[in-house]
């Protein structure tokens, strides 16, 4: 072929003419070798050629949309976390639990103020009668024979009892049930609680009636007020310590719950927001 | 909204935005992904991992054009593409259809404003220039699609493939040389124009 001995040189030098890519000096030279070689001329029309063939090359459409979608993004950009769905029902059975605390709270506290209000106005009234007659032991001692009728007769009222004949039957009775009481306010912890002020009022007025019939010794009024005062003493404390624990076990609870919440919520937050 | 907006906000991350510079540029991503692959299937997955690639990307354009950015990530792609591919064994340059058979005429190529004849012979002339562009060495080739197809000038190629200009010169010139070489072969194919110049040498 005519071409074969062109340099490479040359051939950098028309494929650069034809694209208008050479100074104005090196394009005004080769001009002029244009003219004069054939050889040089017959290379560029090759070249010229072979450029406008690849021109011919039809404009192809894209077979489809290679629009992007979030998932080619995501799943290329990064491995998903592990810890996202992890974080995610942590925070979300943490805000029920604590949803879940704060309403029990709410409810069990609402009810525990209930039983106090209904609490207070029963326990007065037994409280008034049992310092009124405290105030009045002495009096009432000294109406000794008037209150042994009454004693009696609400002792023959009560079924389950024999009629008392003797004072050292009245104190042994005494004794006895002041006794009972005792156990059973004890035994029962609830028993202190305020549904049964009144029962506890009634025993006691009925002790202080049988009391009152007997001609007891100051020891043994002395131990009877003792036990009362104690029995009222367990009931005023059995309700504070279970308000103590309370205090203790429920608010941490439900500082922990929340914060565990919050965190948990927040961990989720920012690991999904570094996903995207 | 112009060019420059839409590149603001797919920037900020809005993949619609983003989405219709895609739709703006796909065709010309996708040739340059076929002319310099030869291959429809690997030409897609190229063009596709393209403009996966420039929405990461999106950050380190500093403006100029866009079109040469993305022309710039599609070369890299077809690059990363095609020694993905040399592991596997060679597969035919024509188009196939789903039994591997290869389709005579590639309907997807062809201008329907044409007669059978004529989109006959337009479809074989451009599998012999494909053919031919195919034998270039993977940096000749992408230089001479990028000027002679795409129609880039010498400075943006050399931007593009990060030569100097004189190599992009001189690939050209030799890639144009082994292209008109090769088109011989295919000279009854060729526009009557062409063949003259050959009948005179």
């Amino acid at each position: 072929m005519m071409t074969e001995n062109i340099s490479r040189r040359d051939w950098e030098h028309l494929s650069a003419y034809l694209d208008n890519q050479l100074s104005a000096k090196e394009s005004d030279r080769l001009s002029a070798r244009l003219k004069t070689d054939k050889k040089l001329l017959t290379a560029f029309e090759e070249l010229q050629m072979a450029r406008n063939t690849m021109n011919q090359l039809p404009y192809l459409r894209a077979p489809r949309n290679f629009t992007v979608t979030p998932e080619m993004i995501g799943a290329r950009k990064r491995k998903p976390s592990r810890l996202y769905p992890a974080f995610r029902l942590a925070s979300v059975l943490t805000s029920f639990l604590f949803v879940f605390i704060m309403v029990g709270d709410f409810f069990s506290s609402g009810a525990l103020t209930m039983q106090k209000d209904l609490a207070a106005p029963a326990m007065a009234p037994a409280a008034e009668v049992y310092e009124e007659e405290s105030l009045e032991a002495e009096p009432i001692m000294g109406d000794a024979q008037l209150d042994v009728e009454d004693g009696l007769s609400e002792v023959d009222s009560a079924p389950e009892r024999e009629p008392y004949t003797s004072a050292e039957e009245g104190i042994v009775s005494e004794e006895i049930a002041s006794e009972k009481t005792t156990e059973e306010m004890v035994g029962e912890p609830n028993a202190a609680m305020p549904e049964s002020p009144a029962p506890l009022a009634d025993t006691e007025t009925q002790e202080r009636e049988l009391i009152s019939t007997t001609p007891m010794d100051t020891t043994s009024e002395v131990e009877n007020q003792t036990d009362i005062a104690e029995i009222d003493h367990q009931g005023e404390q059995t309700t504070p310590i279970l308000e103590a624990s309370g205090i203790l076990w429920l608010p941490l609870l439900k500082i922990i719950m929340g914060a565990a919440a919050v965190v948990t919520t927040i961990a989720a937050f920012t690991l999904r927001k570094r996903e995207r | 909204m112009d060019e420059v907006a839409l590149i603001q906000s797919a920037r900020q991350g809005d993949l619609t935005a983003f989405n219709r510079l895609v739709l703006t540029y796909q065709d010309m991503v996708y040739n340059q992904a076929y002319r310099v692959i030869g291959e429809t299937d690997a030409a897609e997955d190229a063009a596709q991992e393209a403009f996966i690639s420039a929405y990461r990307k999106l950050h380190t354009f500093r403006g100029g054009s866009f079109r040469g950015w993305l022309l710039r990530i599609v070369t890299n792609a077809c690059y990363d593409e095609l020694r993905r591919r040399k592991r596997k064994p060679v597969t035919a340059l024509e188009p196939q259809n789903k039994d591997g058979e290869e389709i005579e005429s590639a309907r997807w190529m062809v201008d329907p404003n044409l007669s059978p004849e004529e989109r006959v012979q337009q479809v074989e002339l451009e599998q012999a220039i494909q053919n031919c562009l195919n034998a270039l060495p993977l940096d000749f080739r992408t230089v001479a699609v990028l000027i002679d197809v795409q129609g880039m000038d010498y400075a943006q190629v050399a931007e593009i493939v990060k030569k100097p200009l004189g190599t992009v010169k001189s690939r050209l010139a030799r890639a144009r040389r082994r292209m008109q070489l090769c088109l011989q072969k295919f000279r009854e194919l060729l526009p009557m124009a062409f063949r003259l110049s050959e009948e005179d040498s």
